[in-house]
């Protein structure tokens, strides 16, 4: 076996003259499991139906293990490929056994294609594989959409085959089934090394539950990659034209995907959107960034190391930071560029957080901020002598700046307020 | 991880008892007895359909004539045997040949299509071959082909003739999607129908001999109709037969019979020749015989399921047993009058279509 199973080489497919893919190469390993996400019309079915002989790609060529899919013969493709289909028809009075073993099709050799025992034995492992085996004797047309869909894997288990393709396996079920649907699927990719090629709808699961994911808009692909490199808010946008809220679940550390509201709803209203400047660090700026960004307000962010919980988050969300590498402390150039952000804000927002020599100058930045006359709002959750590790310099400079008129807030929440309240102001006296 | 249910796989796998295709085993056996007693109940339709008539004759002198009791040839009626072998027999045998191609025809076009409402007629054969029948009767076409006159044998090359057209029509590429064939067929068979109204129109004084062959009979047939209808109905019986599994791949979706290593395109057009061939060979035997095709498959896929492995052959009998009983009738109930057989089917097969469309919920096989 070689050490790609499916080499996907630059095919494009057209309906009519309506083109729906193009240019799509990737390759895909034995023992792979690849989502491909992308929104409705994006050609996710189109390039399923590419892979498996449905329809027949107008440029490039797909290969499997190193030979032309259409070389093959369709039983021979069946034999190595296995489909489950995006819609299932099942109104006829087959019983779940019947339907499994119909799975031996390309199989079964001889003028009468008896199945023998070697049949029996693979129908009745993919049965027991995907837990239908005590629905056997049950009529599919019987069945719940999630024992239905466990049936057309069992029958695509039955071909035995090293690739496994499925078009939105999950989509018709309620929640509890769409995690049973692919915990089997990545319990029978462990056990048995199928390559699995699946389109998912909800890029959560896809996150979840597949390291590789294809992401594809307008029939071409955006990115190729493991699920944290591919779904990131800039690709999400490009390919969706939608917002999403990104962040990682504190505990797994897996990727969380929020839609969120059409911004223009939120222009619709009346709610101001103000550009806010945001510095923080240390994760004492995460929570903030996330609640502004909901809002549809637009984020900056201070000078925060690679690395930091903060600049992570900000990364998720797409925001627009001054970056520096770890444990290196703000250069002249960085407190220039930080300045250049905060002057192109609305206002700038302090985070509760602690001050070293370090991240000093992001408080100088402030001040000077302020000084040109931009509100500054301070979260002071914990008394800023608390809080300062210079040796009293970063006190003195905050007090000072509580004294030129920048606003203290006790609160994340009570500085989200703050903000909306100002500039709801600014709303109606502009008005 | 944990690799969960890794324990279930140890037991090893048979079809036993205990297995989950022992049900299946089961099914085939009530499957095979099912089919012995159809054969059964042919035999003695056939034997029964053979003994009425204005000379009646009794099942062992039916077996003595037949050389299947004791004391054969001895003691046979001469005068007996001449109506046996010249004139029930070769009818009994072409109705049993009719039904089963009509029947068989109607299940292929059935799954072929997804269509419960699909007969062998469908795709326009009846429209063809009635036209040619009665192009040659308004004709007066007098020649005579392997010892058939000239109504069937017009009768078959239009059917064939017609099906082609239409499979030409309905094709785009290599594809043939059935349903632009459903209504490929349905537009030809009008047209043509109406060519036929006309021939009717204009038939004078053979307007009775044109009507009577429409509605179907068996009055005409001769051992040289069996003769050449039974290498047809053997070839297209056969394809159909070995096409069985995929036939029942084809009710899963043509696509996903692809997926499976069905050549759909192939198999598609074989099937198709093979039903085409049946309806064509049916139609030019007996004429346009209504409702077998369509209610036999039906009732047969109610009792035994929708596997074509069994469902193609019970149809088969079920088909002839049928047509040899509804000939039986035609010729006895207002006898020395001769109804046309299609009138008894059409009138035992209407209400039964009804039933099954009323109950057409419990017939899951199509959506
Ligand atoms: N049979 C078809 N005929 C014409 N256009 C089609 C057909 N199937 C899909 N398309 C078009 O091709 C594009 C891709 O469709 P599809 O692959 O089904 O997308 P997805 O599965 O991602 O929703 C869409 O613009 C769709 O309208
Ligand atoms: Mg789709």
């Amino acid at each position: 076996m070689s050490e790609v199973i499916l080499d996907v080489h630059g095919i494009a497919y057209s309906y009519g003259a309506v083109p729906a893919l193009g240019g799509i190469t990737f390759q895909v390993r034995p023992g792979e499991m690849v989502a491909v996400i992308g929104p409705n019309g994006s050609g996710k079915s189109t390039l399923i139906k590419c892979l498996n002989r449905a329809l027949r790609p107008r440029v490039g060529a797909v290969y499997l293990d190193g030979r032309d899919l259409w070389d093959y013969s369709l039983r021979e493709t069946a034999r190595r490929m296995a489909v489950v289909p995006q819609e299932t028809v099942v109104e006829f009075d087959f019983t779940v056994a019947e339907i499994v073993l119909m799975g031996r099709q390309p199989h079964l050799s001889g003028l009468f294609r008896r199945e023998g025992r070697r049949d029996l034995a693979a129908a009745r492992e993919a049965m027991e594989l995907t837990s239908t085996l005590h629905l056997a004797e049950r009529l599919v047309s019987s069945l719940s959409g999630g024992e239905r869909q466990r049936v057309i894997i069992a029958r695509a288990l039955a071909q035995e085959p090293e690739v496994l393709l499925l078009d939105e396996p999950t989509s018709h079920l309620d929640i509890t089934y769409q995690v049973e649907i692919l915990d089997l699927l990545t319990y029978l990719n462990r056990l048995k090394n199928i390559s699995i090629i699946a389109v998912i709808h909800d890029l959560n699961l896809a996150a979840q539950y597949f390291p590789r994911v294809i992401l594809l808009s307008g029939g071409r692909i955006v990115d190729v990659g493991p699920p944290e490199r591919v779904i990131t808010t800039p690709n999400i946008r490009k390919a969706y034209h939608t917002e999403v809220l990104l962040s990682r679940h504190p505990a797994s550390g897996r990727l969380l995907v929020t839609p969120l509201p059409r911004r223009r709803a939120g222009e619709a209203s009346g709610n101001p959107r103000p550009a806010v400047h945001l510095v923080g660090g240390g994760g004492t700026a995460a929570g903030l960034m996330e609640a502004m960004f909901c809002r549809g307000w637009k984020v900056t962010a201070g000078v925060l190391n690679r690395g930091d919980l903060d600049w992570e988050q900000g990364k998720l969300l797409g925001i627009e930071m001054v970056e520096i590498p770890p444990f290196v402390p703000i250069s002249d150039e960085d407190h220039c560029r930080n300045l250049a952000l905060v002057k192109r804000a609305d206002c700038a927002l302090l985070a509760n957080v602690p001050f070293g020599q370090g991240n000093l100058r992001n408080l100088y930045a402030l001040q000077e901020a302020l000084a040109d006359g931009l509100p500054v709002f301070l979260v002071d959750e914990n008394p800023i002598e608390e809080r300062d590790y210079t040796g009293g310099e970063a006190t003195k400079v905050y007090k000072r700046m509580v004294e030129k008129g920048a606003c203290l807030v006790p609160s994340e929440a009570s500085a989200i307020e703050a903000i909306r309240g100002r500039f709801a102001e600014g709303l109606t006296f502009s008005g | 991880m944990a690799i969960p249910k890794a324990g279930a796989r140890t037991a090893a796998p048979s079809a036993g008892p205990g297995s989950p295709f022992a049900v299946l085993e089961g099914k085939k056996g009530r499957a095979r007895i099912l089919l012995l007693l159809l054969v059964l109940l042919l035999f003695t339709t056939v034997a029964a359909a053979v003994g009425v008539g204005a000379v009646p004759i009794s099942p062992s002198e039916l077996l003595r004539v037949l050389g299947l009791a004791p004391g054969s040839g001895s003691t046979a009626d001469p005068v007996k045997e001449a109506i046996i072998f010249q004139l029930r027999l070769p009818r009994v045998v072409a109705a049993t040949l009719v039904g089963a191609s009509l029947a068989v025809a109607g299940a292929a076009f059935q799954a072929l299509f997804r269509n419960p409402m699909a007969d062998p007629y469908v795709i326009g054969v009846s429209s063809g071959a009635s036209l040619g029948a009665t192009l040659a009767m308004l004709l007066a076409l007098d020649f005579r082909f392997l010892g058939i006159g000239a109504v069937p044998v017009l009768a078959f090359a239009a059917a064939l003739v017609t099906v082609v057209l239409v499979y030409h029509l309905a094709k785009t590429g290599h594809v043939v999607s059935t349903f632009t064939l459903l209504l490929a067929g349905i537009a030809v068979g009008s047209f043509l129908s109406a060519l036929v109204s006309l021939v009717v129109y204009f038939s004078g004084e053979r307007l009775h001999q044109v009507v009577f062959w429409l509605m179907g009979g068996f009055g005409g047939a001769n051992w040289s109709y069996v003769q050449v209808a039974v290498p047809y109905f053997v070839l297209g019986a056969g394809v159909i037969v070995f096409h069985a599994r995929e036939l029942n791949l084809l009710l899963l979706g043509e696509e996903t019979a692809g997926y499976l290593g069905v050549e759909v395109e192939r198999a598609k057009k074989l099937i198709l020749a093979g039903a085409t061939l049946l309806t064509a060979t049916a139609v030019s035997t007996g004429g346009v015989i209504g409702f077998v095709g369509l209610v036999v498959p039906h009732a047969v896929r109610l009792i035994g399921g929708p596997d074509h492995r069994f469902l193609i052959p019970a149809s088969a009998l079920a088909g002839a047993t049928l047509m040899v009983a509804a000939d039986a009738l035609a010729r006895t109930v207002l006898a020395p009058t001769e109804l046309p057989v299609g009138v008894i089917t059409a009138l035992a097969g209407g209400p039964f279509f009804l039933y099954v469309l009323r109950n057409r919920k419990k017939m899951r096989f199509f959506a």
